[in-house]
């Protein structure tokens, strides 16, 4: 499939005024085995830029950590460059890669006896001595990670005596000591619960806001993605596209990307729902949040909002509570909660 | 490091670690398995002891006791490696097999009817015959282990293939045990018993030297094995080196385990044992602190343990080997089972 | 921490009861006249027929006995006996699992009954020799590699041969099953070498040779004991002897009451290690054995070293004893075959009188001026 690309006016200013800190051109991923290649993906190209939180989406097993690892040298390229700070990637030399780009990776921490601080400190690997001895500077940097990713008040303790959360931070002030314009993560918010996930996010749009760092992180959560990223990379089966979230879902891209029979996108909501086959018609009367909401329940249990229909509901929301009533051709009745409501409507409308 | 206080425990407890193990040299030349005044031992050793003090303390004791300091530090250091290196807290020097190929080398020699290495009869080098076969053996043994270790990404292979290696080499051993007779088997058992006693000072100076590489090795790869910690991927894009490194780490390993091996016979349970006891002195997994910490604990078992081994008294003594696993087993049991559990790895 | 220590300190303590002192069995009493006559075996006469009972023919074994009746072969047996205890005398084939077996029938002149010997290659005698170069003697292996079909093709009338531990009694057992007559040999755990020598006796029943085998223990005893009573009332000052070879850090050192020991004592030395009154031989520290080793006059048996290079090169050390630079070690490999064949271990169990001239004549060749050794040779 042809590389789908939005807005190009846009990219080719944005080249020329050197903003571009990781591109790939006509970059095929795959991998090696005995001498032959496997291509998983090809003709990729794509940009990201300083400042920017990019998001690199897909669903499972379409190549989103091959391409990052091939962009930090981890794996090789089968065709096409990679380019970082404008240099080609075959081109740097090991000692300088790690000066330039940093990465994180799913492999997760399997010690116990290390302290919080101690695992920062080794994001300086590229500039201290041959012992490993940090100089005033490395310190600093150091500080200044714990500080930005909030871990000063745990810098010195161990590192299984932490929340996961608290221990993805710590990976990525790692990578912040490392001191690179360019972080790579690889799933960064995996198996974190929901307020975890949205703080890691955070800090990462943080970090592009106030240190100028690019981010590029794939992750399966959409709707941090979304919300949050400058850029999306949406990788599918055939291809991969960037653009401004809005823009992928503008042109359907993301609902053709991830929509299957059971799943449909709503462009305006950005979220995913269930599909629903029956829909009994239903008419409802209120207005506000309460109306908003209501209708949410009424579409769960497999109704669509009509004008005229033999069934209908009316929210009244006085001051004190909210009360429901429910017409169904002569008959009148009055709820006190949602709940109650959809466990009288009728039984051949509900999924 | 982090936090100055900690710092200063960290040399503190180096420091009581070192003097510890002063003292207990010293503990070693005045025990002994014969009775030798405390006096006529300082005295020998400053040249003006009795002559029947003199050898004991210059032939006897002062040799093992310099042995087991650097066959302790050197088997521990391996082992280090290889736990780092593998990912695995139950590694040690054996798995590369290395021990096992010195073994091979005297089992050659002293177990067939036409020794192979009998082109050092009536040459100076005669009684390093056996010495040169370990040698021989371990270099083998490390030479396969390198040539694996650069065609196989995987590292797990690696160690896989030298546990093979090292029971291939130990059915072979059988084998030639099979068709030996007592005299010899005998012989053979007793030298996997291990020994430190029984070094002429050029055998001590050859030691140190074969050992003094491999610890320089292993000290500059100090900076790359903290880093391995955070695993290799970490390693890798943070700029080490893997296929030097590797390299580097087996054949550090390999030449502190196999030189020991070559001249004491197979130390039992040091390496896997002594960097655990290590990481619990100090508290730490920062190789910058294990790496002379495990040098220092394991000159200090191994000089208890071959003060241990004349526990029967009058003069009757139980092989270094027994002593080490005695010691060696129940540390290694408890990385096993107790608080630490086993799903955590360090 | 606690538990640690305990376990350790009765796991060593364990270890040192396996080589403890041994309250002595009643039946085999040390006291000095019964020593020299072997305490392993015992013949009952019955007219017609003779009752061997084998005692103990194990190491560590004790109140075992194993009972062969020893009938011609014209002989009825009594309904009592049953026939897996006979024995046929005489016996026409043997096989030999030890060369001291096949040493006291040579000394009877019936090495023409040996149909099999384990371990020819270490075998001394020449004309037995000849016979397993002929094919006529095969050899049957031993241990684990035990020939047992062989054996059994051989069709011997008898295997003699000697227990070690549980596993060869395994494979013993194992012929036994598959028809062959196993008999019991505990000469090599007799303590003294008369004693030893006394098993002829058994070999003198086995082949019809009583009354040979009988002459020759009385020959060998007399010639024995009145060297020995030369040496006691000759001698003034008996040597310190030291005995066994360092291997790297250990020593293994022998009991004072083992064939050797006795040995040197009866020929008027003093062995160094007097004290030691074990079982098996006790490893001890190097550092320990040297200690004595300073005031060793003469050295014996020291391990397979045929030159004082040999033990200089096992441990140089040594080369610091008085004994060493003085030359008076001696060891047992003179008469050897080139295949490993030692005639110490083979004929002189035949002929204790001659090995106790040899000693005899290292500890005071005052006694025996201008005597050649046959078994011994002083390294050079």
């Amino acid at each position: 499939m042809d590389n789908y690309r939005q807005d190009r006016a846009w990219e080719e200013i944005l080249m020329r005024t050197g903003n571009i800190i990781a591109e790939t051109v006509d970059l095929a991923i795959g991998y090696k085995t005995q001498g032959k290649s496997t291509i998983v993906m090809d003709h990729l190209s794509l940009t990201a830029h300083r400042g920017e939180l990019v998001a690199l989406i897909g669903r499972n097993g379409t190549g989103k950590s091959t391409l990052l690892r091939t962009m930090v040298v981890l794996q090789p390229a089968l065709h096409g460059t990679v380019r970082l700070q404008g240099q080609e990637i075959n081109t740097i030399k090991s000692s300088g890669l790690p000066k330039i780009v940093s990465f994180t990776s799913t492999e997760p921490i399997a010690l116990r006896n290390i302290k919080v601080r101690e695992v920062v400190a080794l994001g300086r690997f590229p500039y201290t001595n041959w012992i490993g001895s940090l100089s005033a500077d490395d310190e600093k940097s150091v500080s200044d990670a714990l500080e930005v990713t909030g871990l000063l008040a745990l810098a010195d303790r161990n590192i299984d005596n932490i929340s996961d959360g608290e221990r993805q931070r710590t990976l990525i002030a790692r990578s912040l000591a490392q001191d690179t314009d360019l972080l790579i993560m690889d799933e960064p918010t995996a198996f974190l619960d929901l307020p975890s996930r949205y703080s890691i996010v955070g800090l990462l749009r943080k970090l592009t806001r106030e240190k100028d760092k690019c981010v590029i992180y794939s992750t399966h959560d959409l709707d941090t993605a979304i919300n949050e990223a400058d850029r999306i990379w949406l990788m599918t089966e055939t291809g991969i596209c960037e653009g401004a979230p809005e823009d992928l879902m503008l042109s359907g891209m993301l609902a053709k990307a991830f929509e299957s029979p059971l799943l449909s996108f709503s462009q305006t909501g950005g979220t995913f729902s269930f599909v629903r086959e029956k829909l009994a018609p239903i008419s409802l009367e209120g207005t506000g949040v309460v109306r908003k909401l209501t209708e949410r329940a009424l579409r769960r249990c497999g109704y669509r909002i009509e004008q005229d229909a033999d069934l209908k509901v009316t929210v009244n929301d006085a001051a004190e509570s909210t009360e429901w009533i429910l017409i169904n051709g002569l008959h009148k009745e009055h709820y006190a909660s949602l709940y109650n409501l959809i466990s009288h409507l009728p039984a051949e409308a509900l999924d | 490091m982090s936090g100055k206080t900690s710092l200063l425990s960290l040399r503190l407890i180096m420091t009581g670690l070192f003097l510890l193990m002063i003292l207990l040299f010293v503990a070693d030349l005045l025990l002994g398995s014969t009775h030798l005044a405390a006096g006529d031992v300082i005295k020998s050793l400053f040249g003006h002891g009795t002559p029947h003090g003199e050898i004991i303390v210059m032939q006897f004791r002062l040799p093992k006791a310099l042995t087991a300091i650097i066959a302790g530090a050197a088997m521990s250091i391996s082992g280090l490696l290889m736990q780092t290196l593998f990912r695995n807290p139950l590694a040690g020097p054996d798995v590369l097999g290395v021990s096992s190929g010195a073994g091979l080398g005297v089992a050659l020699t002293v177990l067939t009817i036409t020794p192979l290495f009998s082109f050092t009869q009536g040459s100076p080098l005669q009684d390093w015959s056996l010495i040169l076969a370990a040698w021989a053996g371990a270099g083998a043994v490390m030479m396969i282990i390198m040539a694996v270790s650069a065609r196989m990404r995987d590292i797990m292979t690696v160690l896989i293939v030298g546990l093979l290696l090292a029971s291939a080499i130990s059915a072979v051993v059988s084998l030639l045990q099979y068709f030996s007779n007592e005299a010899m088997l005998k012989t053979y058992v007793i030298w996997t018993m291990g020994n430190l006693g029984n070094m002429s000072y050029t055998q001590i100076r050859t030691l140190t030297a074969a050992t003094l590489t491999g610890m320089v090795l292993a000290f500059v790869m100090i900076k790359p094995l903290n880093a391995m910690l955070m695993g290799e991927t970490f390693s890798r894009t943070v700029g080490v080196n893997m296929k030097m490194t590797r390299i580097i780490l087996l054949a550090s390993a390999s030449i502190l385990a196999g030189s020991v091996t070559a001249f004491c016979g197979p130390l039992a349970f040091i390496g896997v044992a002594v960097p655990h006891i290590t990481r619990i002195i100090f508290g730490t997994t920062d190789h910058r602190t294990l790496m002379p910490g495990v040098a220092l604990s394991g000159a200090v078992i191994l000089l208890i343990s071959d003060m241990l081994s004349t526990l029967p008294g009058g003069g009757q003594i139980i092989p270094v080997n027994t002593v080490t696993s005695l010691i060696g087993i129940p540390v290694v049991l408890w990385i096993i089972i107790g608080r630490t559990g086993l799903g955590r790895k360090f | 921490m606690r538990l640690f220590i305990t376990l350790f300190s009765s796991v060593l303590f364990l270890c040192s009861c396996g080589h403890g002192n041994r309250q002595a069995d009643g039946r085999l009493d040390r006291t000095a006249a019964s020593v020299y006559t072997a305490s392993r075996f015992r013949i009952d006469d019955f007219q017609r027929f003779k009752r061997l009972t084998v005692i103990d023919p194990w190491q560590n074994s004790s109140g075992n006995e194993l009972v062969y009746y020893l009938v011609p072969h014209n002989v009825l047996l009594p309904d009592s006996i049953s026939e897996s205890q006979v024995v046929r005398v005489p016996v026409r084939r043997i096989v030999c699992m030890s060369t001291t077996h096949t040493a006291m029938l040579r000394a009877l002149d019936a090495e023409g009954i040996i149909v099999g010997v384990s371990g020819t290659g270490l075998v001394y005698d020449s004309l037995i020799l000849d016979a397993v170069a002929s094919g006529r003697i095969p050899d049957v292996g031993y241990e684990s590699n035990l020939d047992k079909e062989l054996i059994v093709s051989l069709k011997p009338d008898l295997l003699m041969a000697y227990g070690v531990g549980a596993s060869s009694a395994e494979y013993l057992r194992k012929l036994t099953e598959m028809g062959v007559k196993v008999m019991y040999n505990a000469d090599y755990l007799e303590e003294h070498p008369l004693a030893r020598c006394e098993w002829i006796k058994v070999f003198g029943l086995l082949t019809g040779m009583e009354g040979k085998a009988d002459s020759l223990f009385r020959e060998v005893t007399a010639a024995y004991f009145s060297l020995a009573d030369e040496v006691r009332t000759g001698v003034k000052e008996r040597p310190d002897v030291l005995l066994g070879a360092p291997w790297e850090d250990v020593w293994y050192i022998s009991p004072a009451n083992s064939y050797i020991g006795r040995l040197i004592s009866d020929a008027g030395g003093r062995y160094l290690f007097d004290d030691l009154t074990e079982q098996n031989s006790v490893p001890y520290a190097v550092e320990a054995v040297f200690r004595r080793a300073t005031e060793a006059d003469l050295w014996l048996n020291p391990g397979t070293a045929e030159s004082l290079n040999d033990i200089a090169i096992a441990d140089h050390r040594m080369t610091k004893l008085p004994v060493f630079e003085s030359g008076g070690i001696w060891n047992n490999r003179n008469r050897m075959t080139s295949s490993g064949g030692n005639d110490y271990w083979e004929g002189a169990v035949v002929h204790p009188d001659l090995l106790l001239r040899d000693i005899v004549s290292i500890l005071h060749p005052e006694l025996l001026p201008g005597y050649r050794q046959l078994y011994y040779r002083r390294l050079q």
